[in-house]
């Protein structure tokens, strides 16, 4: 039922959704305190999945060290977004929009270590990327075990 | 300027532009791979949570690479207004997409947990199970192995059993077992032919301090054993046999449970009466022996002196006249060192020492019949009647013929003093092929021998008749001539066997003496 609810929520706040700053725009206050919401239900989720691998490895080897890494990642990405989110607001920056020269738009503003971190972490794809390979990299490696176990067992029966 | 960023926002568009396009394939391809672990292992709850995360990563990507690609095209295409209308959506597709990935990993966590309790319980359960197999299959081997298993104690039991029993049966001493009160629960065939029993149920239940001939003896057995819960080579004298008192030795103790109260009295008894009658018997010859050899010193000193004197008396009876008091006088000398010499000899035959062996090989029926007839007149007179039952195939054997008449004479003599008149003498011959022994009884119907002086009968000098009608060496002189023919001679008073008591026989003289073969008496 909470799944339920909370998807229902969800749902219901992206129908009345307004634009707002951030690194992909959302609504004027709602938008942005439930995406701030649902990054922080991630970083808790995140962080309890790689306790429990952590603490309870189901097994060991290459594959399990990628899901790791990938979780490792996936957690960095969302602290990202979460800094980004949190501190878009308090920032004396702006975007020097060029129209159609993409190559023109620059990011102005005061000098400030604040100011230069938010440039830094809209990178964020430096870390989601590979969040996906190694995550990708973990579930082939899965399978070719499988695959591999079945073979050898196969092998032993004939 | 030189305190304000102006930093080229192209890089971040050139990263956002091929991370979200990389995303896209990558959340594909991670599709791809999580369906296909579904598909090798269907029921694994980490690949079934992979493959939700993986789509909802589709979905994220598709919204992020939406987020990302559409304002640039837009910008591009000179229609930046029509991503205003999207962006919203795309957005709130983005938060859906972490909420819904936050959720998985949740519920996944959850999930896991419950599996893992599941999973907990499941191996309990296997364990318990594989307890219970290996329990089942024990019971199914012991119910198989139970008839063998059964089999075999009881051939166990039953060899036990029977060795035992062996042991209790066969035993030539007397084993029983008695209850906490002391009386006899169950008793060998041994013990009930020492007590001279037929059926153990005669005996069942009577106190074993009954059987004791002297009670206070079997008071102080039983304290003994009460307080002691042990007595070993206990020595006393039962009620047995009709020949007489048993003479046991007892070894008894206590039969105890775990908690060590007595149930009971277990015990063996050995038969030292055969053993006691011989010891008494060797005392009684050892005695015999020395007085003998004391005997036979005398009598060797007494004859020197006692012929000088004889042949002195006789020298001077010569030269005295005859009606004369002085030779009346030496006459009584004559006569009394007569009877001196007679006792002598009897004393140097009862010591066997002087007399020469004159043995032959005779019939003995012949030896007792000569002996009967001389007597035969003498008893008549008193009305005395023989019965005579001889052995009509009575073995030869060698013996001193003179020296036995000497014996069948004290016997008969002595027979005919117990009687006095009327009454009979009965005399017997046997003999046993299978001990080599010849047995003379001589038995009356006189008054009996009363037991205190059954055992000093033999005794040199010892006599109950009255002064000057015996020397008391009768009977020791007999023993000694039976006693050099390596045979034994013994009384009974009353005699035990029924044909002799039948008879009104009071006392008897068993004379046995050795089956000699012909040529065998040198070495004799």
């Amino acid at each position: 039922m909470k799944k339920y609810a909370v998807l229902l929520a969800c749902t219901f706040l992206l129908c009345w959704s307004v634009p707002a700053w951030a690194v992909q725009a959302h609504g004027e206050a709602e938008g942005p305190v439930v995406h701030l919401m649902a990054h922080l239900l991630l970083l808790v989720a995140l962080l309890l999945l790689l306790y429990v691998l952590h603490t309870r490895p189901p097994d060991t080897g290459l594959s399990w060290r990628s899901l790791k890494l990938s979780l490792l990642f996936f957690l960095l990405w969302d602290m990202d977004h979460l800094f980004i989110h949190w501190f878009a607001g308090d920032m004396y920056a702006d975007i020097r929009d060029s129209g159609v020269n993409l190559v023109g738009d620059y990011f102005v503003g005061p000098r400030t270590v604040l100011n230069f971190f938010y440039y830094l972490g809209r990178f964020d794809h430096l870390l989601c990327v590979p969040a996906l390979w190694f995550f990708t990299s973990a579930l082939r490696d899965f399978c070719e075990a499988i695959e591999k176990r079945r073979q050898s067992r196969a092998g032993q029966v004939f | 300027m030189e305190d304000a960023f102006n930093l080229p926002l192209f890089p971040v568009y050139l990263v956002d532009y091929l991370g979200a396009t990389v995303m896209v394939i990558l959340s594909f391809c991670a599709l791809i791979f999580a369906k296909r672990l579904t598909r090798l292992a269907p029921k694994n709850i980490l690949w079934e949570y992979f493959f939700w995360f993986s789509v909802v990563m589709v979905v994220f990507s598709i919204s992020r690479g939406v987020g990302h690609l559409l304002p640039y095209v837009f910008r591009l295409a000179g229609l930046p207004e029509l991503w205003d209308a999207l962006d919203p959506y795309s957005g709130g597709l983005n938060t859906i997409a972490l909420c819904g990935v936050a959720i998985l990993t949740l519920h996944y966590h959850s999930t896991a947990i419950l599996i893992d309790r599941a999973k907990s319980d499941a191996l309990s359960l296997e364990i318990a199970n594989d307890r219970l197999r290996m329990a089942h299959a024990d019971l199914s081997r012991l119910n198989q192995t139970l008839e063998q298993q059964v089999e075999e104690r009881t051939l166990d039991l039953r060899l036990s059993e029977e060795k035992f029993r062996g042991f209790f049966e066969g035993s030539k001493d007397m084993i029983y077992f008695c209850d906490a009160a002391g009386r006899l629960c169950d008793i060998n065939e041994s013990g009930l032919r020492l007590l001279g029993v037929e059926r153990q149920q005669d005996i069942v239940g009577q106190p074993i301090a009954e059987f004791f001939l002297d009670r206070e003896r079997g008071m102080q057995y039983r304290t003994l054993l009460v307080a002691d819960g042990q007595v070993k080579d206990f020595e006393a004298e039962f009620v047995g046999r009709e020949d007489g008192p048993l003479y046991l030795m007892i070894t008894a103790s206590a039969i105890t449970d775990r908690a060590g109260a007595t149930q009971g009295y277990q015990g063996i008894a050995k038969d030292l009466t055969h053993f006691k009658k011989m010891m008494e018997q060797l005392v009684h010859s050892e005695k015999m022996t020395s007085v003998g050899q004391l005997a036979a010193g005398v009598a060797h000193e007494i004859n020197t002196p006692l012929g000088i004197i004889l042949g002195y008396a006789q020298l001077l009876e010569e030269d005295f006249e005859e009606q004369t008091e002085v030779h009346e006088t030496l006459g009584i000398i004559e006569k009394q060192a007569k009877i001196c010499r007679r006792i002598v000899a009897d004393l140097l035959n009862f010591s066997r020492q002087t007399l020469e062996h004159n043995k032959l090989y005779a019939d003995l029926n012949q030896c007792l019949e000569e002996v009967l007839a001389i007597v035969n007149h003498t008893l008549n007179m008193d009305h005395i009647f023989i019965h005579r039952c001889l052995a009509e195939n009575l073995p030869r054997t060698c013996f001193d013929n003179e020296r036995m008449r000497q014996v069948f004479v004290n016997l008969l003599t002595n027979a005919h003093h117990a009687i006095g008149s009327e009454g009979i003498i009965g005399v017997w011959s046997r003999w046993y092929e299978e001990s080599g022994q010849i047995e003379i009884i001589i038995g009356d119907s006189g008054s009996g021998i009363p037991p205190d002086q059954l055992g000093r009968i033999f005794d040199p000098f010892y006599t109950t008749k009255g002064v000057g009608k015996g020397t008391g060496l009768g009977l020791s002189v007999s023993f000694g001539i039976i006693q050099d023919h390596n045979g034994r001679i013994e009384v009974k008073s009353p005699p035990l066997e029924p044909e002799l008591v039948a008879l009104d026989m009071h006392t008897t003289f068993h004379i046995f003496l050795p089956i000699i073969a012909e040529g065998q008496e040198k070495e004799q």
